[in-house]
């Protein structure tokens, strides 16, 4: 009997449509519940039946930041999730599968679909089984559970508690998992941190066309749109999206949108409109793997210089990269301030594995941060939409009728908003957006733009962005090195970064792309990396693999 | 109080869009004179020679992209339903670049006023053939050989679901003038389709003048005005209806965007409640 106390790992796989990132969410609420943190990636092609889904849930006593593909227990509806993850099993893996469809397996069978039938249930009840069968393995009481379940089983629950208690009975215990703890944590997808945030930044409105990987952020706040009193609408495509976004924020209304690689194409020439007529926008790319439709449900990090510099011309703009659910919440509420003190675009940069995922969030954390900008509001006197003052920044008038007419502009224009091509304006108007670049620089300096965890007085330092840098902060801890997550990217956070990385002796940078981008984009500042430890398989790298591929070069 | 700018007028002599631009401004005229503020409209221009509207009426304007006023148009109506909205858009503008956005927007019915200036002709990039000239029509990028046909833009906004739709003519500035301000009238999505005169590349005054005759009939019935928009398909010499060709209430996209507050703290508040605090 294999023995697991401050973590464990759960594998469970079956076909898409068969509700496996549901059923993987109970058991990642049951661990949570009962005190650990949670990180659960949900792999799934872009289709709608068949096909292999699973899900990997580590649940441990201390943070964690990504799995280790070593799963403690297998969960398998059907044959291939044994088959396509044989290498990731070892000798003390215990195999739950459902031996009505499965056979010739090693293991503890569950007659999974027998119990169902003769219970009176429907085939989707195949997981409560599973999941009953599950909690026992992991030598969890039943008078533990019962409770977590029946709240976790929205529709027919005594029904679904009875098959969950079959499949409990007849299963065995192989773990002693302890109560690690009072339960602080809310369970949440990066998807729905990202939306939450967005709301306690203050917008109004999330406009949005369905892609993957954004689709689950439109799809949470459509579904919370009375409750947090917001304006959320699908419009005919990406192009029409920003742009009434845009339209919104005219109106003093603040606005988002989020889209993945093709849909961002397509948002350019509305960020390019940000930059010259200064409208603020929030603007979230979730990151899918390869060009073009590419990948549409793994993941990537590939889009980093397109970010900083999406749209012609040049104009200031303001790129962050959260990497989980913590960091999603706290700057998607910081963008739509910071967007309107500088009227400027914001980028969110996210991956599949960001919107996917599911994470441990402790609400108070996040909530009492600092999220109020402020703007510069209308004044005195005859109104200038594009006033030139000392720091570039306009008073931000609106259609309200409190200031007179209020002209916005895509073309250039002179102050009023009134076009022209004067060569002397059009000077202007380019050192206008220079100077509010250099002061967004500045005062980003203020914020928390760079993350640091692990062995600060390591001489080795891994530096990465994004979804990677909780994996490395999680494993740079364990193996006592410097961790270094620049969560700000455009403008580049130099000081804070060169603080960061100071006295190392080694710089190693690990990123979800197969150039190295922001390898590229500190050499640009002077800050050159030793190594680089590059995964573009669409896939988050493993703890595991990290590891090993660290010690060769460390 | 002015109601156009001093920004210098650059349209050629005999544009027909001077004919729009007094039209719109003598019905914000009109409009303060009946108690209303001109604050509480919203003119959103695409980009052409009719976008440098929005430079001369000293108004609350968007001078947008190519091809893109409705969106911002649909935003500004999202964010707040109370504005006025005119949109001057362009032939090339918004039958070409921005189509869809001006089919979803009827589909929608939202309650905009759109001001299609159809000068059958790309006028700022110096007379390339739109969605609406003639076969006959040789741009600098068409043979003009009689093999592509122009579509006929009220024809497809009928399909679409436009609840106003109207024709007028930059040489009949009364009529217009009547139409622009029915438009704005009508609760819903107003298009009026203007024949414009393009001085420069594409001056149809005289047959114009000829064949547009000024129609007053049943605007209600949808089979009429199938017929009354396929009269002429932009091609023929036949005679050219110009009037309100089609009026229907039906509700507005609007509505479902209202909510009663805007409130940041509330809607903080409603986050802290979903984390259960
Ligand atoms: C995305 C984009 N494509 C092309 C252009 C170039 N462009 C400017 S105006 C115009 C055509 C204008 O024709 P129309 O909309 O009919 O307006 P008009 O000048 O006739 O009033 C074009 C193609 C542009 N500004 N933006
Ligand atoms: S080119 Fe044609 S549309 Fe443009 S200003 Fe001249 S006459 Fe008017
Ligand atoms: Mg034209």
């Amino acid at each position: 009997m294999g023995e697991k106390g401050s973590e464990i790992e759960i594998l469970i796989g079956g076909k898409a449509g068969e509700g496996i990132n549901r059923a993987g969410q109970v058991i990642a609420e049951i661990l949570s519940e009962m005190g650990y943190y949670i990180f659960m990636i949900f792999d799934h092609p872009s289709l709608i039946k068949g096909g292999h889904n699973y899900s990997i849930i580590r649940a441990s006593e201390h943070p964690v930041g990504g799995i280790k593909r070593k799963p403690d227990i297998v969960l398998a509806l059907d044959k291939n999730t044994i088959k396509l993850h044989e290498a990731e099993l070892s000798p003390h893996t215990v195999v739950i599968f459902n031996s009505d469809k499965v056979k010739n397996a090693e293991g503890i069978g569950i007659p999974a679909v027998s119990i169902v039938d003769s219970a009176g249930g429907v085939p989707i009840m195949i997981n409560s089984c599973l999941i009953g069968a599950f909690c026992k393995t992991a030598g969890l009481e039943w008078s533990d559970v019962e409770q977590i379940l029946l709240d976790k089983f929205p529709v027919r629950s005594a029904l679904n508690l009875d098959i969950a208690r079959k499949g409990y009975d007849i299963s065995e215990v192989k773990f002693q998992l302890i109560r690690a703890g009072e339960n602080r944590a809310k369970l949440i997808t990066g998807s729905e941190s990202l939306g939450l945030g967005l709301c306690y930044g203050g917008i109004e409105g999330y406009i949005a066309y369905p892609m993957s990987p954004a689709s689950g952020i439109l799809h949470f706040l459509s579904s919370k749109k009375d409750e947090f009193n917001l304006k959320v609408f699908q419009p005919e495509g990406e192009i029409a999206a920003i742009l009434m976004a845009e339209g919104m924020a005219c109106c003093g209304c603040r606005a988002a949108v989020g889209t993945s690689g093709g849909g961002f194409c397509l948002m350019n020439e509305g960020i390019s409109y940000s930059g010259l007529a200064e409208i603020p926008i929030v603007i979230i790319n979730s990151q899918r793997q390869s060009p073009s439709t590419g990948a549409p449900t793994y993941t990537a990090q590939s889009d980093l210089p397109y970010a900083i510099s999406a749209g012609h011309g040049e104009f200031p703009r303001i790129v962050i990269s959260p990497g989980n659910a913590e960091q999603a919440f706290m700057w998607s509420a910081k963008a739509p301030g910071l967007a309107w003190k500088y009227q400027v675009p914001v980028i969110i940069l996210t991956d599949v594995t960001l919107n996917d995922s599911l994470y441990s969030l402790s609400p108070e954390t996040v909530i009492n941060e600092d999220y109020d900008y402020g703007y510069k509001e209308v004044d005195e006197g005859p109104y200038l939409r594009y006033r030139f003052t000392g720091d570039g920044i306009s008073p931000l008038g609106f259609f309200n009728g409190n200031s007179g007419p209020v002209k916005i502009n895509g073309k250039t224009h002179d102050e009023s908003g009134i076009s022209t091509e004067n060569p002397r304006i059009l000077e202007k108007l380019a050192e206008k957006r220079i100077r509010k670049a250099s002061i967004i620089k500045r005062d980003m300096e203020g914020e928390k733009c760079v993350l640091r965890s692990g062995n600060s007085n390591s001489g080795t330092t891994v530096v990465s962005w994004g979804s990677n840098g909780p994996l490395c902060s999680e494993l740079c801890s364990r193996l006592k090195i410097r961790s270094v997550q620049p969560i700000v990217l455009h403008p580049f956070p130099e000081k804070q970064f060169e603080t960061a990385i100071s006295e190392s002796s080694k710089i190693i940078v690990v990123e979800d792309n197969s150039t190295g981008q922001l390898s590229e984009l500190m050499k640009s500042y002077g800050f050159f990396s030793d190594n680089r430890i590059l995964n573009y398989s669409g896939r988050q790298i493993s703890l595991e693999t990290l590891e090993k591929r660290l010690m060769e070069v460390i | 109080m002015s109601y156009i700018t001093d920004a210098p007028n650059t349209w050629c002599e005999g544009c027909g869009n001077f004919a729009i631009l007094h039209s719109i401004r003598r019905i914000i005229e009109e409009y303060e004179k009946n108690g209303s503020k001109k604050d509480e409209i919203v003119l959103v221009a695409g980009i052409g020679c009719h976008g440098k509207i929005a430079d001369y009426l000293n108004i609350n304007t968007v001078y947008s992209l190519h091809g893109r006023a409705i969106p911002f148009a649909t935003g500004i109506k999202i964010a707040n339903p109370d504005l006025k909205v005119i949109c001057c858009v362009g032939d090339g503008d918004s039958y070409a670049e921005g189509l869809e956005h001006l089919l979803f927007a009827a589909k929608r019915n939202v309650d905009i006023t759109v001001i299609v200036h159809d000068n059958r002709v790309y006028g700022l990039t110096m007379g390339q053939y739109t969605p609406t000239s003639p076969d006959s029509y040789h741009g600098k990028t068409n043979p003009g050989d009689g093999k592509e046909k122009p579509f006929n833009p009220l024809k497809l906004l009928l399909c679409s679901g436009a609840t106003f739709l109207a024709r007028g003519y930059t040489g009949r500035m009364d009529q217009l003038q009547k139409l622009i301000w029915s438009g704005m009238s009508h609760k819903g999505f107003a298009l009026i389709e203007v024949l414009q005169v393009c001085a420069s590349f594409y001056d149809k005054s005289s047959f114009y003048d000829r064949h547009i005759y000024e129609y007053q009939g049943d605007s209600g019935d949808i089979n009429e005005a199938f017929i009354l928009a396929g009269e002429w398909d932009y091609n023929s010499d036949s005679d050219i209806p110009a009037g309100i060709i089609y009026e229907e209430i039906r509700q507005i996209f609007e509505e479902r965007f209202e909510y009663e507050t805007t409130d940041l703290k509330s809607r903080r508040k409603a986050v802290i409640e979903y984390f259960g605090l």
